[in-house]
């Protein structure tokens, strides 16, 4: 038999229309093993159509479920409720938007505005070395590419910009700057010069100070700021 | 990557008792201890920059050296001698947990969680050998001899972090803000232990004018008063560039930081010149 928890979820609602903002709260008889994704969704077929949360894959791979429960941003479609109550040790869950980008409606936010930060850190090859003579397929030694592959597992959730204690005003963020880092480390990028420009401005490595946030919170449990680090460290 | 420590017993406790501030587990809950350390470090800076203006107005008195006298006399009580102890609490976590983000940032050492270990159990000792410090006083400490060992370590940490950190690309002022807390950290903790060995050395007027007639304390003590006020200075700009907005505002207050810094800076030299 499967535990089922009566829990509240008190969720700061916005209304792009009238511009309001209030917190409306909603008591759910949810199975243990329910994500919270699935108990919006329940909210939204039983209680209240009009609540908007975002969501996509819900398999933790677009990251674009990411939602503040308690304090701590995270991936919605993560989260079982069993596993909420025994993290956070209460049955009264406190749900906000990121705080990355302009809130659309509720729960969404604007995840173009917070990709832009990622865009400026060019999350691409900017210019790619020329193929391995002996094929067509650029070789990476296995060794080199253990050094950086933890890194590639970053889905652009924004829960570490949103955990980072520098704020969003002056920095691009912890997975921008880690995308930055990821391409300087990558053998088959040759524009490194343009990189370290990148990832020396005042709007970036400088911003972050270690406060490890963005570790503690990674859904896709990459050490963040170990690669930060490794930026001032000018290891790559 | 990081390796998993053991938490023992003490640790447990003492992580209990801190979670029942509901503040403090809001954070570590949703952020993790290592941010909340991060809150500490940054509101034990700004408690030591106001520190550090008090201080150069206090030394100032000794331009009178009877008024001088007289505010020591009146602050020599068991609640200010207390404070002064108190003191030390945010210079000696400001310091070691500084020393914990270079040895991270630079030196590759990614065992964060036992050194946050360390960094307590230093901190308790520091702290206790002060208070001993403060109860059993010894007036032949000497002078050379203190400021001898206290710059040959700070040295050898500044050209351990200078070796590492010079030839990287961050920017001139992100260096000096490591480089100045590697020189100041051994440098800062010696001299509040100094201070505190014999009374007379830090509250008396005569042995405190003696003792600027050496040239070679005349010499650290101007290193040390530039050194530490562009540290601030860039401890406070970074607090300003992380939570105002590029604009107006922004430029403003910084504009400010530099102003009061180059003042203090001015008064502090022309004191240490002066005395």
């Amino acid at each position: 038999m499967l535990e089922s928890y009566t829990i509240t979820l008190e969720v700061k609602r916005y209304d792009p229309d009238t511009k309001l903002t209030w917190m409306q709260a909603y008591q759910v008889e949810a199975s243990g093993i329910l994500r919270f994704v699935d108990v919006l969704r329940e909210i939204n077929d039983e209680q209240d159509p009009t609540l908007a949360w975002p969501s996509s894959c819900e398999h933790a791979q677009c990251g674009s479920c990411g939602i503040i429960v308690n304090g701590k941003p995270l991936l919605a479609c993560e989260l079982l409720v069993k596993d909420a109550v025994e993290q956070f040790r209460t049955h009264k869950f406190r749900l906000r938007p990121l705080t990355i980008a302009p809130v659309l409606r509720d729960l969404v936010v604007d995840l173009e505005k917070a990709y832009d930060r990622v865009h400026k850190a060019k999350p691409y090859l900017i210019k790619p070395t020329s193929p391995h003579p002996d094929g067509d397929e650029y070789r990476i030694a296995p060794k080199t590419l253990e050094m950086y592959s933890e890194a590639t597992r970053c889905i652009n959730c924004f829960c570490c910009a949103t955990a980072c204690i520098s704020s969003h005003h002056h920095f691009l963020g912890p997975n921008a700057t880690m995308a930055n880092m990821v391409r300087l480390m990558d053998p088959r990028e040759t524009a490194k010069k343009e990189r370290m420009d990148i990832l020396y401005r005042e709007n970036n490595v400088y911003r972050c100070h270690t406060a490890r946030a963005c570790s503690f919170v990674c859904p896709k449990e990459i050490d963040v700021s170990h690669f930060l680090a490794l930026g001032k460290e000018g290891r790559f | 990557m990081e390796k998993t420590l053991r938490v023992t017993r003490v640790e447990s406790c003492i992580i209990s008792l801190m979670g029942r501030f509901p503040i403090l587990s809001y954070y570590a809950n949703s952020r993790g201890w290592s941010f909340l350390i991060s809150w500490g470090h940054r509101l034990a800076g700004l408690a030591l920059v106001g520190y550090v203006f008090a201080h150069i107005y206090t030394l100032s008195l000794l331009f009178t050296p009877a008024t001088f006298d007289a505010d020591m006399k009146f602050l020599h009580n068991l609640v200010f001698t207390f404070l002064e102890w108190a003191l030390a609490i945010p210079l000696i976590f400001h310091s070691l947990n500084g020393g914990r983000l270079i040895l991270y940032e630079l030196f590759h050492v990614r065992e964060d969680e036992i050194v946050i270990r360390w960094m307590v159990i230093l901190g308790l000792i520091y702290i206790f050998i002060l208070g001993f410090f403060f109860i059993a006083q010894s007036p032949q400490a000497s002078v050379p001899l203190f400021w001898s060992i206290t710059l040959v370590v700070s040295l050898v940490v500044f050209l351990l972090v200078v070796n590492k950190i010079w030839r990287t690309g961050n920017s001139i002022l992100w260096k000096l803000q490591r480089i100045t807390a590697a020189f100041m950290i051994p440098m800062l903790l010696g001299h509040m232990l100094f201070m505190h060995i014999n009374y007379l050395t830090g509250h008396d007027s005569k042995t405190i004018l003696l003792r600027l007639q050496d040239p070679f304390v005349k010499g650290m003590d101007l290193v040390l008063i530039v050194v530490l006020l562009f540290h601030a200075g860039y401890g406070v700009f970074s607090i300003i560039a992380d939570y105002i907005e590029p604009g107006p505002l922004n430029k403003s207050l910084t504009c400010l930081v530099i102003i009061v810094m180059a003042i203090s800076g001015y008064f502090g030299i022309r004191l240490i010149v002066a005395l």
